[in-house]
């Protein structure tokens, strides 16, 4: 497996539901980080683990009622060779993070003509 | 002795605090979703929805004798057909939440907007909710 999870602290954050897609070029992921935006985020690709991390910093003393903890999210991924890392992509919207882990060129289908 | 007492207090604190605000009765709804703090200011109630990829057109929101009611669906949207699951975690499908607000509000001024997944609705508590300074002469 080219994507693999690392434990995460869960007690000092929040780990995000994430989905993981594959097809012939990349991998795909689509991680939950509602109330995140661009620059609360905080994505390192370093020595074949991918790590997401997101925060927003938000007055917490007015809370009368509570579902969820403060936004504090981290998690973290081994990721194989198979992956060019350089090439890691990030975009957010609507409180979700899309990563795209394009597959090294090596990994890729190829189609072989037959002469 | 001293730490029935603070757990005590905590209760009732704890109490307090769901009196205000509270996730109506179990039965209503599925499940928690979606997750929903509530916190109150001196002349208003904000409540904070966590709703990812859920377009706002798609939430229908409503007030009616004290319940808030956020109404919608989380749909999946898969790209392409060339791209298949390797594992799911999130959840998709209809979702209902009703919401007990205890502190008479403004039914006619509340407004709602959506920023980073996070469904904001903004419930003005009513002239005779808010706290009032008495002035000593």
């Amino acid at each position: 497996m080219d994507v693999q999870e690392v434990q995460t602290e869960s007690q000092k954050y929040i780990v995000p539901d994430v989905d993981t897609y594959e097809n012939d070029n990349e991998y795909i992921l689509k991680v939950d980080m509602p109330g995140v935006g661009k620059d609360g985020l905080e994505i390192v690709v370093e020595e074949n683990t991918l790590e997401i991390k997101g925060q927003v910093e938000q007055a917490e003393d007015d809370v009368v009622y509570r579902e969820f903890n403060p936004y504090n999210y981290k998690r973290s991924f081994k990721i194989g060779r198979n992956i060019d890392q350089e090439k890691v992509h990030a975009s957010v919207e609507q409180g979700i993070l899309t990563l795209t882990l394009p597959k090294a060129e090596a990994v890729k289908p190829r189609r072989i003509e037959i002469e | 002795m001293l730490v029935n007492n603070l757990i005590r207090e905590m209760d009732q604190m704890r109490k307090n605090f769901h009196s205000l605000v509270s996730g109506e009765d179990r039965c209503y709804h599925q499940d928690d979703y979606p997750l929903t703090n509530v916190m109150e200011k001196e002349d208003e109630l904000i409540i904070h929805s966590l709703l990812p990829g859920v377009d706002p057109k798609d939430v229908e929101i409503t007030y009616e004798d004290g319940i808030l009611t956020l109404k919608g669906e989380r749909k999946k949207n898969l790209e392409e057909d060339t791209t298949h699951y390797v594992r799911q975690e999130r959840s998709y499908g209809p979702f209902e939440k009703r919401l007990k607000v205890r502190v008479p509000v403004e039914a006619d001024s509340i407004k709602a907007h959506y920023q980073d997944g996070v469904l904001k609705v903004i419930l003005k508590k009513s002239e005779k909710a808010k706290p009032v300074k008495i002035k000593i002469n």
